[in-house]
């Protein structure tokens, strides 16, 4: 057995529309180690959600998983058939969705729809004492047990997420993919839901990868950091070493275009904008933005490669 | 449950409000038409040659006998009055017959085949529906909606004649009209109900199939953007098998709306019924009412229209009632 969690290789989705392929995740490699916490940070529209649902193969056409392979404990679910793949996902790997909101059945109360969960991959042992632990994961996420009878409008919108990550946990997974888990909360009701979601992690064990936009806000809670641009990785590096010492230019310009409380830096925003993924440019995704550019940046495709002990880039400047 | 108590007393006062503003309505409306029935009457006789001596003295009988003498506010107060012993007063055009007795027997007729015919065709086009909604690419699926999109845009005469056309007159398989039979003498038992099911197949087929076509496209695109909705994606990703997503995520949110719109379809039986009953001679509430408007029977159109009123919004009160238990974001105790 590997200690790896879970391991991507070279993945590539494309979404293929008219005007040709959006090259959403254009060949990204990942490394989540058991119980690591693992964050994957960048702009809007860079690839991040369709990374999040590639790895419990839930793209839709006009999507398409064109290459790679997602090694869930060793085993790639990109060669699983219909029927093994639905057993996997939620018992070795969930998913706490980025539409949290929404993400409930309104007409169905909520300890129906953890128990649907216990249904579809246990057997009746199992179920017969769902009721009795989804009380327990309720209060696990700080929900009182009355939670079970409710119904998703009855509750707040930092509930509804309590409930989301109570049902993420109920099999007790691998890997949990928390996708910006707390965007459409507010800022109190966020850190605290935060929080709940980090200590249920600890106690569980399991990996998590946590998908967000705020680079400060995700460095503090997670072991390692992946900074995603335009459907490629730019850097993965433990998050002390990202924030102390970025090394992708674009990390650079992102954590300098984060406002820092102690020293009153001003603050630069990335100039420029994201390129389109229906035509990327040529050579590094990121040259027309980059201030390192040179001849070589617009021609060839920078390799991603370990420049240091443990940290992963893909920029010239590290050759 | 209090709260289950007030909601179903609001509910039943605005209900009882609609009921009083639709008799009044139902009074007065009929007597807006032009003409009156005793003149109406009497020329009738007097074309079919019967003797009419003393004309005034007759007009004020009869006047009397249908309620008719006294100012209108006499009148209404009078009808007011027989209403609530349920005396809808004896009908105009079929003296002695009185207005209930003819409702009673055309009722079941309109509503065995309409209610019937429009309660098939729901759960018909919402099936339809929910499995080319469910099933897109399948090429059988899109070929439906194609049909379902032309057959809801043919006007209901058309389809009705042709039903007539080629199963009555070209192929003879069924009656092109009535409700049962006449020549012969009427069947007994088993072979009257079949003798009625033999005649009503035609105007209840030529109902579902101008009418289901709606269902089976609302059906489809609720399925459609149900199916858009995050709560079906967590549902796939929680593993569950297909059919748990499709019965209790997917098709118990998109039936919700389908099952308003069908108290709304209810509303709409009694304008069908006019069409059906009229091109099938079919002997149900819509033909007697086209008669009572061609007699000018105001007792008989206004129990005709009561009785629809009623139904239509008793249907809506029912409806009304059992709708917060399929949907629970609608509450009992709110409004
Ligand atoms: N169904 C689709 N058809 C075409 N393009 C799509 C589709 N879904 C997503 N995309 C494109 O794929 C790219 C990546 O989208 P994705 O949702 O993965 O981004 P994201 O990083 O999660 O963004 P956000 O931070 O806004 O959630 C975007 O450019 C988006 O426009
Ligand atoms: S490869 Fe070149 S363009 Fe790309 S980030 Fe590195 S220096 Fe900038
Ligand atoms: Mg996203």
């Amino acid at each position: 057995m590997t200690e790896l969690a879970l391991k991507v290789e070279d993945l590539k989705v494309w979404y293929w529309t008219d005007r040709g392929p959006v090259k959403a995740v254009d060949g990204i490699d990942l490394e989540v180690k058991k119980g690591e916490r693992f964050g994957i940070v960048g702009e809007s529209g860079c690839g991040k959600s369709t990374t999040a649902m590639t790895l419990l193969r839930l793209i839709k056409p006009p999507g398409s998983v064109e290459q790679g392979r997602i090694l869930l404990d060793g085993d790639n679910l990109l060669d699983l058939n219909d029927e093994q793949m639905r057993s996997v996902r939620w018992s070795r790997i969930s998913l706490i969705p980025q539409g949290s909101m929404n993400s409930l059945n309104p007409v169905v109360k909520i300890g129906s729809q953890i128990t649907d969960a216990v249904t579809a991959h246990g057997d009746s042992v199992a179920r017969a004492e769902a009721k009795a632990k989804i009380i327990e994961m309720l209060g696990m996420v700080g929900l009182p047990a009355r939670v079970y009878n409710m119904y998703p409008h009855e509750l707040s919108g930092g509930m509804k997420q309590r409930v989301c990550i109570a049902m993420a946990i109920i099999l007790q997974p691998q890997v949990i993919i928390a996708d910006e888990p707390t965007s459409a909360l507010d800022v109190v009701v966020q850190r605290v839901v935060t929080q709940t979601l980090i200590k249920v992690q600890e106690r569980l064990g399991a990996a998590l990868v946590i998908i967000g936009h705020d680079m400060g806000l995700l460095a503090q809670l997670v072991d390692r950091l992946a900074v995603m641009y335009a459907g490629k990785v730019a850097e993965v590096s433990p998050a002390e070493d990202i924030y102390k010492d970025p090394l992708h230019p674009y990390t650079q310009l992102l954590i300098g275009s984060v406002p820092s409380v102690k020293e009153k830096k001003p603050l630069e925003g990335i100039p420029g904008l994201p390129p389109t993924l229906l035509a990327p440019p040529p050579g590094c995704i990121f040259h027309p933005r980059c201030p390192h550019a040179t001849e070589r940046c617009r021609a060839e495709v920078p390799q991603y490669r370990e420049v240091r002990p443990g940290r992963m880039v893909a920029c010239h400047l590290y050759e | 449950m209090p709260g289950l108590v007030t909601y179903i007393a609001r509910r039943l006062i605005a209900y009882l409000l609609t009921v009083m503003i639709a008799i009044t309505a139902n009074f007065f409306i009929p007597r807006l038409i032009p003409g009156d029935p005793i003149s109406a009457l009497i020329d009738q006789m007097a074309q079919h040659g019967e003797v009419v001596s003393g004309g005034a003295e007759i007009v004020a009988a009869y006047k009397e006998q249908f309620g008719l003498n006294g100012t209108w506010m006499e009148q209404y107060f009078r009808y007011l009055w027989s209403l609530l012993r349920g005396d809808l007063g004896p009908s105009i055009m079929a003296f002695p017959t009185t207005v209930q007795e003819l409702l009673v027997t055309a009722l079941p007729w309109t509503m065995g085949l309409l209610l019937v015919a429009t309660v098939i065709s729901w759960v018909l086009g919402n099936l339809l529906g929910a499995m080319v909604g469910w099933r897109r690419d399948s090429k059988v699926n899109s070929a439906l909606v194609v049909v379902s999109l032309s057959l809801n845009q043919i006007p209901y005469y058309f389809v009705a004649l042709l039903l007539v056309f080629f199963f009555s007159y070209n192929l003879s398989i069924f009656p092109s009209s009535g409700g049962f039979s006449l020549i012969g003498g009427r069947p007994e038992g088993m072979r009257m109900v079949w003798d009625i099911l033999y005649h009503a197949t035609l105007p209840a087929l030529s109902i579902v199939i101008s009418s289901v076509g709606f269902w089976v496209i609302t059906m489809r695109s609720m399925i459609l953007s149900t199916l858009g909705e995050d709560y079906i994606l967590l549902a796939e990703a929680k593993g569950l098998k297909r059919q748990v997503i499709l019965n209790k995520y997917a098709l118990r949110n998109a039936l919700l709306p389908q099952v308003a719109a069908f108290g709304i379809a209810l509303g709409f039986v009694m304008n069908g019924s006019i069409l059906t009953e009229t091109i099938f001679n079919y002997p149900g509430l819509g033909a007697l009412l086209l008669s009572a408007i061609g007699n000018l029977d105001y007792n008989l159109l206004q129990g005709i229209l009561l009785l629809t009123i009623l139904s239509v919004l008793t249907a809506n009160l029912i409806l009304e009632i059992l709708y917060p238990f399929i949907d629970p974001r609608i509450s009992h105790g709110g409004d």
